[in-house]
C-alpha cells in the first residue's frame, strides 16, 4: 500500500506542477459553468417571473375573468394545463411550479356575495415548502389581483346591476322587515348606480377603505420530492462544469499511463519490486483524489458564489466518490490498451469528448429530448450529471439515486476489471 | 550474481534468444555486444524479469527468477531512454525511486543526497529536471537505477547521445560500481567503450552467443592479423602480419623517383570492432 501512496503522491505532484492541466481541470470548467450559467439565465430556474399553476374549479365567466387578471400580472407565469388538482399538486412536488392557485367551486357566487355585503371569496392552493419566500410573493400578488378584480366589479355598473338583480331574485319569496329593508337598499343602490353611470369613477362607498379583504388566499405547504426544476441556471451548468473537469482529469491521467509506457518509465517501475497492480493502483488513487478534489472544488464555487443549492447533502457525499470512482475506472480502462502517448491522447480524448457531449456536458440534460436522451444513457457523464442534479435541485430520494449511483459504480468496476486483465500483460510489453 | 542458463525466448515464429547462457560475477563488468536485432534487449528483458523464458532459467544472486518481486530488489536497470520526471527536482526523483525500491522516507532522503553527490548533481538537487542538459539527465537516470545499491546493475546503452564529459563521468561511475563489487552488464554499440570498461565481452547475434571472453582474448582469437599499409609513390602495399613492427623495420627505403619511395606507413592492429565485424559480418542491420 505504501508503494501505491508513493506512486500516487508523485502523480499528484506532477499534476499540480503542470499549469495547462490545472487550467483544464479547474479553471476551464468553472469558466464554462459561469459562461453558460449566464447564457442560460431565464431558461432555467433563473426566470424573473414566478411560475405557478392555476386550477379553475369554478369554471364560470367570473373565475375565467379572474384568471385573465392574474395572467395580466407580469410577475407571474401562469400554467393552466393541469387537468386536475392532484396533477397540479404533483407539479409542485416535482418543482415544475412554485405554487398552485385553486379557484374553488363557488368562487363567482362568493364574489357576487361581496357585493351584497356577505363574506369574501376564498382561494386555496399549494406551495413548495422549500420556497416559502416565493410563496409569500405569490400570495401577495394573488391577493392584490383579487382585490383589484373585485373592486373592478364594483366599478362596473352592469355588473353591479346584475348583482342587485340577483339579490332581488333571492328576496322574492322573503317577507318581513329585514327583506323589506334589503329591497329598499337594492332600490336605492340601483338609483345611485343609475345616477353615477358613465362617470368613470372608481368604486366607493361602504366597501372602500382599509381592512377590507374581498378575497383571502391561503396556500398549503407541500414537500417537494422527486425530479424538480433548477432554481438557478447555475444549478444546470455546474454539474456540466463538473463533467468537463472530469474530462480533463480522465484525459490527463489516461495519457500519462500511456506516456509512462512509451517513455520507459513503466518498465523502470516494473523492474523495481513493484507489481503491475500497484502501478495501476497508484495511477488510480491519484486520478481518484484529483477527480474528487475538482468535483468538491466546483461544488464549493457553485454553492458559495452562485447560489447552487444542495437539497440532499448526504446524497452529494455519496455521489462525489461514486462519480470519481467511475471515471477512474473508465480512465484506466481506456488507457490500459494504448501503448503510445499520441495514440492514447487522441483515443481517450475522442471517446471521452463524444461521451461528454452525448451525456449532457454540452447541452444540459434537461434540454435534451428523446431519442437523443436514450443515447445519453450510454454515457457515464449523463449519470454523473444526473447524480449531481439529484443531490441538488432534483432532490432525489435514495431509491431514485440508486440507479445513477449504481451505474457509476458498475462503470468503475468494469473499467478496473478490464484494466487489471490488460495490466497482467504489461510485464511482457512495457 | 546473474546467471542465464540456456534461455530461449520466441515471439511468434521469431526466436529472439536461442539457448543463451551467460554468467556475471560480483566485481565484474560484462559487455553485451551485438548488432541491431541480435537479441540484446530481449536478453536484458529476461534478466530483469520483464520477460519469462520459454526454456532455460534466470537466476539473480542465487535467489531465483527476477519474475519474483523480492528478487528484483537486487537489480538496477538504467536504459538508454531517460526515465526520470521532468517536473520533479533531481532530489524528488531520487527520493521517489528510493521509496519505490522500499526505502522509508528518511533513508530515501539520505540515499538521494548521497547519490546526488556521487553523480555530481548536488548543486542542482533542488532544480527541476526539465532545466537539465542531456548529460545531467543521463547521470540522474543512472543514479536512479542504483539508488537502492543493488548488487547487479544492468546498463542498456547508458551513453547513447551523451556528451564527452558526461560519458566519462558515466565511465567513472561504472568503474566505481565494479570497484564496489557490483556485477555490471553493459550493452553498447561503442566498441571502444566495451574494450575500455569490460572485463569480459559476450557477442551475440540472432539470439545466439557467438563468442565470449576477455577483450584481449577475443581479439587474439577472432581479431585476425595486424595490417601494415605502406604508401609508396607507385601505389599502396598492404601486408597482413602477426608482427607489424618487424614488417616496418624490414622495409628497404629506396631513393626518391624510383617509385618505391615510402611516403607513409599505417599499422591497423585488430580490436574489438574487427572482432565484432568478423563475427557478425558487414551486412547492414536496420532492425
Amino acid at each position: 500500500m505504501r508503494t501505491i501512496f508513493t506512486l500516487a503522491k508523485k502523480d499528484l505532484l506532477l499534476l499540480v506542477r503542470e499549469p495547462a492541466a490545472l487550467f483544464f481541470i479547474l479553471a476551464f470548467p468553472v469558466l464554462f459553468g459561469l459562461l453558460f450559467g449566464f447564457i442560460f439565465q431565464g431558461t432555467g430556474g433563473g426566470d424573473s417571473q414566478i411560475r405557478i399553476a392555476v386550477v379553475d374549479q369554478d369554471q364560470t365567466e367570473l373565475s375565467a375573468g379572474f384568471v385573465e387578471q392574474l395572467e395580466s400580472d407580469g410577475r407571474l407565469l401562469i400554467d393552466e394545463s393541469f387537468e386536475s388538482l392532484e396533477l397540479a399538486r404533483e407539479a409542485v412536488r416535482q418543482r415544475q411550479v412554485v405554487a398552485v392557485v385553486v379557484i374553488e367551486p363557488g368562487f363567482a357566487d362568493s364574489v357576487e356575495g361581496i357585493m351584497l355585503g356577505s363574506g369574501g371569496a376564498q382561494i386555496g392552493g399549494f406551495v413548495d415548502e422549500a420556497r416559502m419566500a416565493e410563496a409569500g410573493i405569490v400570495e401577495g400578488i394573488v391577493t392584490a389581483e383579487a382585490f383589484e378584480f373585485v373592486m373592478g366589479r364594483f366599478a362596473d355598473p352592469d355588473a353591479l346591476r346584475a348583482s342587485l338583480g340577483r339579490g332581488e331574485t333571492l328576496l322574492e319569496d322573503e317577507t318581513g322587515l329585514q327583506a323589506a329593508l334589503l329591497r329598499q337598499m337594492i332600490t336605492t343602490g340601483r338609483s345611485l348606480i343609475d345616477a353615477s353611470d358613465g362617470d368613470g369613477e372608481e368604486a366607493s362607498g361602504p366597501f372602500a377603505g382599509g381592512g377590507f379583504q374581498p378575497v383571502s388566499v391561503g396556500l398549503e405547504p407541500v414537500t417537494a420530492q422527486a425530479e424538480s426544476g433548477p432554481r438557478s441556471s447555475f444549478e444546470l451548468t455546474f454539474p456540466q462544469a463538473s463533467a468537463w473537469a472530469l474530462l480533463g482529469c480522465a484525459t490527463g491521467f489516461g495519457v500519462s499511463i500511456a506516456g509512462d509506457r512509451e517513455k520507459g518509465i513503466m518498465r523502470r517501475l516494473l523492474v523495481a519490486p513493484v507489481s503491475g497492480w500497484e502501478v495501476l493502483g497508484g495511477k488510480a488513487l491519484a486520478c481518484f483524489v484529483s477527480c474528487l478534489a475538482v468535483l468538491v472544488f466546483i461544488q464549493i464555487i457553485g454553492m458559495l458564489f452562485l447560489g447552487v443549492r444542495i437539497d440532499r447533502p448526504l446524497m452529494l457525499v455519496a455521489a462525489l466518490p461514486a462519480i470519481a470512482f467511475a471515471f477512474v475506472g473508465l480512465t484506466i480502462g481506456l488507457a490500459a490498451t494504448a501503448k503510445s502517448e499520441v495514440v492514447s491522447d487522441g483515443f481517450i480524448r475522442a471517446v471521452l469528448l463524444v461521451m461528454a457531449l452525448v451525456g449532457g456536458a454540452g447541452v444540459p440534460l434537461a434540454f435534451i429530448d428523446y431519442p437523443v436522451k436514450y443515447l445519453s444513457h450510454v454515457s457515464p457523464f449523463s449519470w454523473a450529471i444526473l447524480a449531481l442534479e439529484g443531490a441538488s435541485f432534483r432532490a432525489f430520494g435514495w431509491e431514485e439515486a440508486a440507479l445513477p449511483l449504481g451505474i457509476l459504480l458498475a462503470i468503475g468496476v468494469a473499467g478496473f476489471t478490464f484494466a487489471a486483465v490488460v495490466a497482467r500483460g504489461w510485464r511482457g510489453s512495457a | 550474481m546473474l546467471t542465464l542458463d540456456g534461455v530461449r525466448k520466441s515471439f511468434g515464429t521469431i526466436t529472439a534468444v536461442d539457448r543463451l547462457s551467460l554468467r556475471v560475477e560480483p566485481g565484474e563488468v560484462l559487455g553485451l555486444l551485438g548488432p541491431n536485432g541480435a537479441g540484446k534487449t530481449t536478453a536484458i528483458g529476461l534478466a530483469t524479469g520483464m520477460l519469462d523464458p520459454d526454456e532455460g532459467s534466470v537466476d539473480i544472486a542465487g535467489r531465483g527468477s527476477p519474475s519474483q518481486r523480492e528478487v528484483r530488489a537486487h537489480l538496477g536497470l538504467a536504459t538508454q531512454s531517460i526515465t526520470v520526471f521532468d517536473r520533479l527536482t533531481a532530489r524528488e526523483n531520487l527520493v521517489f525511486f528510493a521509496k519505490i525500491q522500499g526505502s522509508n522516507g528518511r533513508d530515501a532522503a539520505s540515499r538521494a543526497d548521497a547519490m546526488l553527490r556521487h553523480v555530481g548533481l548536488s548543486d542542482r538537487a533542488g532544480s527541476r529536471v526539465e532545466g537539465f542538459s542531456g548529460g545531467m539527465k543521463r547521470r540522474l537516470n543512472f543514479a536512479a537505477a542504483i539508488i537502492h545499491d543493488p548488487p547487479l546493475v544492468l546498463l542498456d546503452e547508458p551513453t547513447a547521445g551523451v556528451d564527452p564529459h558526461s560519458r566519462n563521468a558515466i565511465f567513472d561511475l561504472v568503474q566505481t560500481l565494479k570497484n564496489e563489487g557490483k556485477a555490471v552488464v553493459y550493452t553498447t554499440h561503442y566498441m571502444e567503450e566495451a574494450q575500455r570498461l569490460c572485463d569480459r565481452v559476450a557477442i551475440i547475434d540472432r539470439g545466439r552467443l557467438l563468442a565470449e571472453g576477455t577483450p584481449d582474448g577475443l581479439i587474439g582469437h577472432h581479431g585476425g592479423r595486424a595490417v601494415v599499409t605502406i604508401e609508396r609513390s607507385a601505389g599502396n602495399e598492404r601486408v597482413e602480419t602477426d608482427d607489424p613492427l618487424g614488417v616496418v623495420s624490414s622495409l628497404e627505403l629506396a631513393g626518391p623517383g624510383d617509385g618505391h619511395d615510402v611516403l607513409g606507413l599505417r599499422i591497423d592492429r585488430p580490436d574489438l570492432e574487427s572482432v565484432f565485424l568478423s563475427l557478425t559480418g558487414r551486412r547492414l542491420r536496420d532492425d
